[in-house]
């Protein structure tokens, strides 16, 4: 196994969709959408060149098919693995592992929210963890702070955020 | 056709409705398992045996949810003797005065309702 060659590929293009509170009745794909046109300007490609797609949200249930089918391109690759805030990430690689492979040549890839508009509870799925739910931890929120407690317990953080804090 | 296996949840809530808090041991590991599974996570292994914990434990990690209705409660994570640890919440003191370090001892909650029973924790007397 070769791996992931450092420099087989490059990130060229780069852009942002309409930030905070979009135009009413914006998408998630509408915004993904914008936001690839952007980045395609960005470095002067154009949607003909796009062959490879790759998109991750928690609203739209086959984005990348739902963004695939809006935007007119028939991709040879494609990809919407969904790990959190890392899902670019993984979506980079995987970018970088087709192009070396010759699966594709220019790969899109999108992100779109709405949730600023539409609240956290119509922005996600509930998803029940019957271990956990029940306690009801304010999540993503609760996780961290538990992290937290548990490094300052650990490694003592400066008095002054102790301090701050009513912890002494 | 082998039957149907139970689910692990099924099992560890009949458990609980008992009083009891359930947990896996894997023999092959030597260790327990929580939450419950039906493979061991750290050999693979499909042996998985219940065990019922004494119910004491320590407090590993500790917070409070300030619910924009109601008043705030304490979520915590607790590491049992037993060799587990699971996310309940301790109760009979106030949420910010959950300790981490501190010992405590297993009971049940029973929510009103249709909803099963929760593993709660209070402070161990004198510990």
């Amino acid at each position: 196994m070769d791996g992931l060659k450092r420099g087989s590929a490059a990130i060229v293009g780069v852009a942002e969709s309409d930030l905070g509170e979009v135009a009413d009745g914006m998408s998630v794909i509408d915004l993904m959408a914008q936001g690839a046109k952007r980045a395609l300007d960005d470095c002067g490609l154009s949607l003909k060149d796009v062959d490879g797609l790759f998109s991750a949200t928690t609203q739209s249930r086959l984005s990348v098919l739902a963004l695939a089918e809006y935007l007119g391109v028939n991709p040879s690759f494609l990809g919407s693995t969904i790990v959190g805030g890392s899902s670019f990430e993984y979506h980079v690689a995987h970018a970088m592992g087709a192009i070396g492979l010759g699966l594709c040549n220019v790969a899109v890839i999108a992100y779109g929210s709405t949730q600023r508009s539409v609240g956290r509870k119509q922005a996600s799925v509930r998803e029940v963890n019957p271990y956990e739910t029940p306690f009801k931890p304010f999540l993503p929120a609760s996780a961290y702070a538990l992290a937290a407690s548990r490094h300052i317990h650990e490694f003592e953080l400066p008095s002054r955020w102790q301090r701050a804090n009513g912890r002494c | 056709m082998p039957s149907n296996q139970d689910a692990p949840l099924k099992t560890y809530l009949d458990h609980l409705a008992r009083g009891e808090l359930a947990y896996q041991f894997s023999p092959e590991a030597g260790r327990a398992v929580f939450y419950p599974r039906m493979l061991c996570p750290f050999t693979g292994s499909d042996r998985l045996e219940w065990r019922i914990s004494k119910g004491l434990g320590t407090v590993y990690a500790t917070t409070v949810v300030h619910p924009t209705e109601g008043m705030p409660f304490n979520v915590a994570l607790i590491d049992c003797d037993e060799g587990f640890r699971l996310m309940s919440r301790v109760e009979d003191i106030a949420p910010e005065q959950v300790r981490i370090g501190q010992r405590v001892r297993f009971r049940v909650h029973q929510p009103v309702g249709e909803e099963p029973p929760q593993p709660v924790f209070v402070p161990v007397e004198g510990a």
